[in-house]
């Protein structure tokens, strides 16, 4: 008769039941579930006759797609552990699905699970969707109502889009490395802004190459912004993770990608309002401030100052007699140049900046600003600061000019220039 | 002078930021406004040009791509 130490059976249970059910898919209802504080979680799975202990550690919580509660039916997959020092056995869980879950979905879930730990769904990497795209590529069927749909959708936003469609399967076998292939076809070929990857919608199985990890990858590398836009907006696939943006239909997903070009006109006309206003108000404002120097105070203060000298002059004069109206009218003489040099530097500034008011004013308001150009006049400005010569005498000889035509311009050097 | 259409709107909006801002000079705000100008001509063009064409991408035998015109039916929706 052989006698086990009590280590010697644990130990042979344990080899027999570890080998036996390395890993195992189990259905059941969770009972007396306990969250415990260090993070692992604990419950029991049931049915009619019998009851097994679960284990989630704390590192696999999140591998969990259904929330763990008293009443719970699920299906787990897991590995069995004997607990020697206890004397018990439990499952290791790995993975929890709701009971009945399909084939294809737990598919789904693993490979979802597995490229999100690769880093593949990072918001980080995400490529912004451009705001204005001139040319876009779509990877789908050319007989599917998703690439009509597109098409449409873009044409009506913005009538000069270009739409270069890659034609693909979009089901069955082959269709997933076809769309991959697409979307590498387009990165090689690169004259696009955008591309939109999808179909119209389906089955799961239908659906299913949206699944594949080749075309998530193809995604993932592709240096082109992509939208994926599969089937309704209740489906996701694995594309729509991956992708830059989730459009939740081939229709929605080309409202994203092509800018309406209505809006945009709407827009530009007010812009364009807005820079004629404002330009005009400065110019109003320049004229506003000439004005308001010419009947300003201090320069109306100044000619009293100037005619109250005049009254003393000349009453001095009368005063102390003629004997002293030699001086006293070369005085009087060289103060009237004075004031007449004054009141026709003041004039002169006053009227050319109002000219120059002038010119601007002209030169804005025509709807064309180069149609005086367009007459055979050009415009001479002097280099190399680009300043606008408006006289003669602003210029040397050997001085650099730049002479704008209608159309073009020629560098010029002065060799003479007149006095003004 | 091959500008992008965004950097062109871009320009545009800045445009008016700085003249809307005030203190831009008499010289430098009719600058603004010729460039504004010439940029909305710009930017309307491209917006009202029809493309309506649809063309298909190609992988020939060579190894390089070509697009190749195609014809895609409307869909029904289409009014």
């Amino acid at each position: 008769m052989k006698v086990y130490s009590v280590s010697e059976i644990t130990a042979g249970i344990k080899e027999l039941l570890e080998s036996e059910f390395p890993e195992a898919w189990i259905e059941g209802e969770v009972t007396d579930y306990r969250p415990s504080p260090t993070g692992h979680l604990y419950f029991s799975l049931k049915d009619e006759f019998a009851l097994l202990n679960c284990i989630i550690w704390k590192e696999n919580r999140t591998l969990a797609t259904v929330a763990l509660k008293n009443g719970a039916k699920v299906r787990i997959y897991g590995n069995l552990r004997v607990y020697a020092k206890g004397g018990r056995y439990n499952l290791q869980v790995e993975r929890v699905y709701p009971m009945g879950i399909g084939e294809l979905q737990i598919k789904f879930e693993e490979l979802k699970h597995k490229l999100a730990q690769e880093g593949l769904f990072a918001s980080a990497h995400k490529k912004p969707i451009p705001r204005w795209v001139n040319r876009i590529g779509v990877i789908t069927a050319l007989d599917g109502a998703a690439v009509r749909d597109i098409i449409r959708v873009a044409h009506r936003r913005y009538p000069g889009i270009q739409i270069i469609v890659r034609s693909s399967r979009v089901q069955g076998a082959g269709a997933a490395q076809d769309i991959a292939q697409g979307i590498m076809e387009f990165n090689e070929y690169g004259e696009v802004d955008l591309l939109i990857v999808g179909r119209g919608g389906g089955s799961i199985e239908a659906l299913w190459a949206f699944n594949e990890e080749v075309v998530a990858q193809a995604i993932y590398n592709s240096r082109i912004p992509v939208i994926s836009a599969v089937g309704h907006e209740i489906d996701w696939t694995i594309a729509d993770f991956v992708a830059d943006y989730r459009a939740p239909t081939p229709s929605a997903a080309a409202e994203i990608a092509v800018a309406d070009s209505e809006e945009i006109l709407e827009k530009l006309s007010s812009f364009e309002h807005r820079i004629e206003d404002r330009t005009r108000k400065n110019i109003e404002d320049a004229r506003d401030k000439i004005n308001s120097i010419e009947r300003s105070y201090g320069l109306k203060r100044l000619f009293d100052l100037i005619h109250t000298h005049w009254q003393t002059i000349d009453e001095f004069g009368y005063r102390i007699g003629i004997s002293f109206a030699h001086p006293l009218e070369q005085k009087r003489a060289e103060f009237e140049f004075t004031v007449q040099r004054f009141n026709q530097g003041m004039k002169h500034f006053l009227e050319w900046e109002l000219q120059r008011i002038k010119v601007i004013d002209a030169r804005m308001r025509g709807i064309n600003p180069r149609a005086t150009l367009q007459r055979g006049y050009s415009i001479c400005y002097k280099l190399p600061e680009k300043k606008v010569v408006k006289m003669s005498n602003a210029l040397l000889p050997k001085e650099k000019v730049e002479i704008e035509f209608y159309e073009g311009k020629a560098e010029c050097e002065v060799l003479n220039a007149n006095e003004v | 002078m091959q500008m992008k259409f965004e950097e062109a709107l871009k320009r545009i909006e800045e445009i008016v930021g700085k003249l809307e801002q005030g203190d831009v000079s008499l010289d430098d705000s009719l600058k603004l406004y010729e460039e504004g100008q010439s940029l909305i001509k710009f930017c309307r063009e491209k917006l009202t040009k029809v493309e309506e064409k649809v063309r298909e991408l190609v992988h020939t035998e060579k190894g390089d791509f070509k697009l190749k015109d195609t014809r895609i039916e409307k869909s029904e929706e289409e009014r």
